[in-house]
């Protein structure tokens, strides 16, 4: 089986991963802890993210900053 | 970022000749289709909302002197972007905040023994969950990012924008973003493990 590390590498986004390689890594992160939690926490940052981005489209207060924001960059550049 | 109907229509040579002639429509349009998105970006990541305000009217400025050289082989969107994270890279170098010496650079080296095993093992995530209840710790965890790494993982993580636009965006390889992201994860991981452990 392969080391955490190893796996670590493995899971560095842009890479071209073979069959047996995307299996051994579903295989390591089956049986340690670890690196399963370390998914987990992950995918949980994410979602907090995805959250915080939501909460700022839905905030009043933020969208009338930004509707100022706009109406002086347009004069700005219009003017 | 699913490129809608109003994306495409910006990218139409007519509509960038509007842009260079100051049409008041065109420059409307287009200015209230993107600052939000800038904003938030700006917004959202450690700065100032004088400096965040600032930044965003400094990329409008520099995208209309620019527009007439705008060869039109990216998306408008890409080209507004780039002015904007490199905006932010010359205010980051200005601030120096938390910039070239990140606290945790070479996260896989400090990660792992020579064995390859965890040095700190990743703890069970319900932790996690609370401390992500609200953004206050992470918003501290991302200042804490290098910036280079910040502006590749919200592209790819908040904005969900594809990789060969971010690398377009960023100016850097495939390869090179993958490690970007990988590293400002595990940082941000790392940070909000050891906050919420205080």
């Amino acid at each position: 089986m392969r080391s955490c590390k190893e796996i670590a590498q493995l899971l560095v986004p842009g890479q071209k991963l073979s069959l047996m390689q995307r299996v051994e890594i579903k295989m390591h992160l089956l049986f340690c802890k670890c690196c399963g939690n370390q998914q987990k926490q992950l995918e949980i940052i994410g979602r907090a993210l995805q959250r915080y981005d939501q909460q700022f489209k839905n905030d009043s207060k933020q969208s009338e900053r930004c509707q100022e924001l706009t109406e002086t960059i347009i004069k700005k550049i219009i003017s | 970022m699913t490129t809608s109907k109003k994306d495409l229509h910006f990218n139409s040579s007519t509509f960038i000749n509007k842009l260079i002639d100051r049409d008041k429509v065109a420059v409307g349009a287009i200015v209230q289709q993107y600052t939000n998105q800038l904003a938030k970006a700006a917004y959202g990541m450690g700065i100032s909302d004088s400096d965040a305000d600032e930044l965003v009217q400094a990329t409008w400025v520099t995208f209309f002197e620019k527009i007439s050289s705008f060869e039109q082989r990216s998306h408008i969107r890409t080209f507004l972007f780039g002015i904007f994270y490199n905006k932010r890279r010359e205010l980051a170098r200005e601030r120096k905040r938390h910039t070239s010496e990140s606290p945790f650079e070479d996260v896989m080296a400090d990660q792992f023994n020579q064995q390859g095993e965890w040095i700190n093992p990743p703890q069970a995530p319900e932790k996690m969950l609370q401390a992500t209840e609200t953004m206050e710790i992470i918003q501290h965890c991302l200042e804490l990012i290098p910036e280079n790494q910040r502006m590749a993982f919200y592209l790819r993580e908040v904005e969900g924008e594809n990789s060969d636009e971010i690398c377009n965006i960023l100016d850097i390889s495939i390869t090179n973003l993958g490690v970007l992201i990988y590293r400002a994860k595990n940082q941000l991981r790392n940070c909000i493990e050891r906050t919420s452990n205080q």
